[in-house]
């Protein structure tokens, strides 16, 4: 009985790592597929091909890219559609999440953002910029880890400064202990701090780019927020702007965008995956 | 008031005319201008005036021969408007008249009049055409209702019950016999518990599970239990997560439903088929009417008895991604078929092709199918045709693209196909849909050739990126170190543990140096001059001597606070008497003292045991410690 259970189970593992390995080759045939849509100009066939592996979950920063490049092609031809260049700058932000050194990406990312601010120019519409909340724009100057490791450096500063001003009776170990107790504290506390604002925003949002070639935004019922008076653009966002979303329901998305928030329809927005 | 403009602009021909009379207003109206042999259909003549008296006492309709009518039913009307504070008061009534056809042919009904108030009214002649067989315009003759008139809704006088079912109104006091008649209702409009007894609406959406773009029904019923009523104030049913198309029936059919032992005069307001734009738990619903009827009590004036209908909840998915195709648009729900049609086959470079595609099927029918990509293919927008009908409640149709398709390159071109990816729900797995466009001859064209070699102006996403054949390596995923509770505690405890040590570390140092202070005080001495009493007794006699005046002189000090070594032995006892101390434990000490004495110069030849002088002097020690000292005098 005991081996019967036993072979039954090691079947088992063995069908899951046959269905895992299947699921991994699907996603590689895919890519080489979409690839091959890519160099024939076939550019709807490679958006569909991807975004189909995007919506099965396979999450990989070349796939992103050749998406980004399929949209991009797209764009410059015959067949573009509205948002196309709003999808490649969400698919390269994509790329910068999970491989942030990415350079190409970085660049291409910078001309593309900098073709919709173009054309919205030859438009006659001026290129809105947003400033990002003080909280976020500075817990986001390093990633969350490296200023939890400055609040740990923080804290092994502040225990030998402690340690030294209490147990070494030495004017020298006395002075290292102040330096190590001021210096210590400090990088605890804003480091503590930052970490746990920057695993807040982790939690609480998630980034991610309008894709609309203008995205207006609305109260919680759905109306247009109304136009402040003398700032036109003030409640439209712009294509390929990078935006937080605080909260989805069905119909409504919650977004924030630079210090302020309303609410956009989902199509409106595409929200970067991560690892 | 909806139910009343559909009726009219789908099946009568209203005419407003001015009577002779200009304080009249006299409306005709009729059901259907085509009915088929032995239908009927319904005159009306509605006559409104100024007055208070609308007593009706003539009423006429000239039919032509193949026709007959019933005894014409009427229905007095009265209305009182007070508007910036001026009332107006009108009275008016219709009368309805019941016509059967028995001859097919052109004919010309009416003009119906009445005498109302004293005065003749007179209506319009109606042409009516009656055809052999059934039209579905009128109504078999003994089921008529009038479609106009809710409160006679059964086409007999005032009786809720459909003609040809003989029975008694269930609001009159007699309904003994009614229970084994009950004429029967469809289905949905069964209820088994009613929400209200005077009236309610109801509003139902089936199937209430649904992918996204698959069709729901959503009908509202309005149910009155307090006889004949008509509904005003309709407001359209709430759909907002939606697309909706109107298949409500041009008639509201009434029936009698029993539900709870009453019965509700019930019949279908709405029936729509919607489409679920996206997932989500969506509602749909909530449509407000006003019950106005003699037993239906007015929430306010001209609003009659204002009920609405409940919300009806859908759950909406989204199709599963297993076997998903590329390029399926979330939505596409139904059953399709795509044709297609290439016109011409043979063309010159730089000129284009007409492809008509044509998707029909049931369901949502999409607005766009998938075309093939060719280098030097160019597909302009479609220009798009439809036929959407919605046959028993259910959606369907076509669409059909209208592609201009310009061609560059010269060549036998195979154009391949158009495609519709859906979710085909008969088989509940994804399904394409596929029309080959076959291969078109593309002669030789130098001036198309130049054209398409001119490099596009303004191109600056030119050669930006450049795609990646394969799937490189990327970093791995670092856990946030702040997910983990120990990080914090790492973070906070080691500083507070090394304030906490150094508290610790102080602590033990007081306690230490208490000791210390604890150690040199008079009670430890001579706490330390007994033991060493004690200890020395046996081995040095001499040292536990000294001990042991040592001993009585810390004891001495410790209760009466005087140094007792300044005093001579002999006047001992009498001094310490004098500070308080009981004679007899002044007596004991000096006796000791004595004993050290004689212990030290005369040995042991003295007779005094150095363990019993050590343990007299811890006794009287331990005893003076607790005497209590007499009042100096």
């Amino acid at each position: 009985m005991r081996r019967l259970v036993l072979v039954l189970l090691m079947l088992l593992i063995a069908l899951l790592a046959l269905n895992a390995g299947a699921a991994t080759s699907d996603s590689a045939r895919d890519f080489a597929a979409a690839n091959q849509a890519l160099k024939r100009g076939a550019f709807t066939e490679a958006i569909d091909t991807l975004e189909l592996l995007a919506d099965r979950g396979f999450v990989h920063p070349d796939a992103s890219f050749n998406r980004a490049v399929a949209y991009v092609g797209r764009a410059r031809s015959t067949s573009a559609a509205p948002g196309d260049l709003g999808r490649a700058a969400a698919a390269l932000s994509e790329v910068l999440l999970l491989r942030p050194n990415d350079e190409e990406a970085d660049t291409g990312l910078a001309r593309i953002r900098a073709e919709i601010s173009r054309r919205h120019a030859r438009e006659g519409t001026a290129p809105v910029m947003a400033r990002a909340s003080l909280g976020r724009a500075v817990s986001s100057l390093l990633d969350e880890n490296t200023w939890a490791k400055v609040a740990l450096l923080g804290s092994l500063l502040l225990t030998l400064g402690l340690g030294l001003r209490r147990f070494v009776k030495r004017t020298s170990a006395e002075l290292a202990g102040a330096v190590g107790i001021g210096l210590g504290a400090l990088l605890l506390v804003s480091g503590a701090s930052l970490t746990a604002g920057a695993r807040h925003f982790r939690l609480t949002s998630s980034p991610a780019v309008i894709v609309a070639e203008e995205a207006r935004l609305l109260d919680e019922s759905g109306k247009p927020l109304p136009q402040r008076s003398g700032a036109a653009d003030s409640v439209t966002i712009p294509e390929g702007a990078t935006v937080y979303v605080l909260e989805r329901r069905p119909a409504l998305f919650r977004i924030e965008w630079g210090s302020g928030e309303g609410w956009l329809t989902p199509g409106q927005v595409r929200i970067l995956a991560t690892h | 008031m909806r139910l009343a403009l559909t009726a009219a602009a789908v099946s009568a021909v209203v005419a407003l005319s001015a009577s002779a009379q200009a304080a009249l207003q006299v409306q005709t109206a009729v059901s259907s201008q085509r009915v088929g042999v032995g239908e009927t259909f319904i005159v009306q003549l509605t006559v409104t005036s100024d007055g208070q008296n609308n007593q009706v006492t003539e009423a006429h309709l000239p039919l032509p021969p193949g026709m007959s009518a019933g005894r014409p039913s009427a229905s007095p009307q009265s209305r009182v408007s007070i508007i910036n504070g001026q009332m107006s008061q009108s009275s008016g009534v219709t009368v309805t008249w019941t016509v059967t056809t028995s001859k097919a042919g052109s004919f010309r009904v009416g003009p119906p009049s009445v005498t109302f108030a004293g005065e003749h009214a007179q209506g319009n002649p109606i042409p009516v055409e009656v055809v052999a067989g059934g039209t579905g315009g009128g109504q078999r003759a003994r089921r008529s209702a009038d479609p106009f008139d809710f409160m006679n809704q059964f086409g007999l006088g005032n009786s809720p019950f459909p003609p040809g079912f003989n029975f008694k109104s269930p609001f009159d006091d007699d309904n003994s016999d009614q229970q084994d008649q009950v004429p029967s209702y469809p289905e949905e409009l069964r209820v088994d518990k009613a929400p209200d007894p005077i009236a309610f609406a109801r509003a139902t959406v089936t199937p209430d599970h649904v992918y996204v773009g698959q069709q729901v029904t959503l009908k509202v019923f309005a149910y009155g239990g307090r006889g004949e009523y008509s509904l005003g104030n309709l407001n359209e049913p709430s759909h907002a997560d939606f697309l909706a198309f109107d298949s409500t029936p041009d008639q509201f059919k009434a029936y009698l439903v029993p539900v709870g032992g009453t019965r509700y005069i019930a019949g279908k307001l709405r029936e729509l088929p919607l489409f679920p734009l996206h997932a989500g738990t969506l509602r749909a619903g909530d449509m407000k009417m006003g019950f106005s009827g003699r037993g239906y009590p007015a929430s306010g004036p001209n609003l009659g008895l204002l009920r609405e209908s409940n919300w009806a909840d859908v759950v909406v998915s989204e199709p599963p991604l297993r076997n998903r195709p590329p390029g399926y648009k979330i939505g596409d729900v139904g059953e399709y078929k795509l044709t297609a049609n290439v016109e011409p086959r043979e063309i010159m470079a730089g000129e284009a092709v007409s492809v008509v595609a044509t998707l029909s099927g049931v369901g949502n029918v999409p607005f766009k199918i998938q075309t093939p990509e060719h280098q030097g293919v160019e597909w302009l927008e479609p220009s798009l045709t439809e036929k959407i009908e919605v046959p028993n409640g259910v959606v369907q149709g076509s669409r059909s693209f209208s592609y201009v398709v310009k061609v560059s390159e010269a060549g036998t071109l195979d154009l391949g196909e158009v495609t519709l990816p859906y979710f085909n729900l008969k088989h509940h797995d994804y399904s394409i849909a596929r029309a080959v466009l076959g291969s078109i001859n593309v002669k030789p064209n130098p001036n198309a050739k130049r054209a398409a070699a001119e490099a596009k102006p303004d191109d600056r996403l030119a050669n930006v990126l450049k795609s990646r054949d394969t799937l490189g390596s990327y970093p791995a995923l670092q856990k946030p170190l702040a997910d983990a509770w120990a990080f914090w505690a790492s973070l906070f405890l080691a500083p507070f543990g090394m304030v906490l040590a150094g508290g610790v570390v102080s602590a033990a140092t007081r306690a230490r140096e208490k000791m210390r202070e604890r150690g040199s005080s008079l009670g430890a001495q001579l706490d330390a001059a007994l033991r060493e009493a004690r200890t020395l007794a046996k081995a040095d006699t001499p040292g536990s001597v000294n001990a042991v005046e040592r001993a009585v002189f810390l004891a001495i000090e410790l209760k009466l606070n005087l140094k007792a070594r300044a005093i001579l032995k002999a006047e001992l006892a009498s001094a310490l008497t004098e500070r308080g101390l009981p004679s007899a434990r002044a007596q004991a000490l000096a006796g000791i003292l004595e004993d050290c004495d004689a212990l030290r110069f005369v040995g042991a030849e003295s007779g005094v045991d150095p363990a019993e002088l050590a343990q007299r002097a811890a006794k009287n020690a331990a005893e003076m410690s607790r005497d209590k000292l007499a009042q100096r005098s």
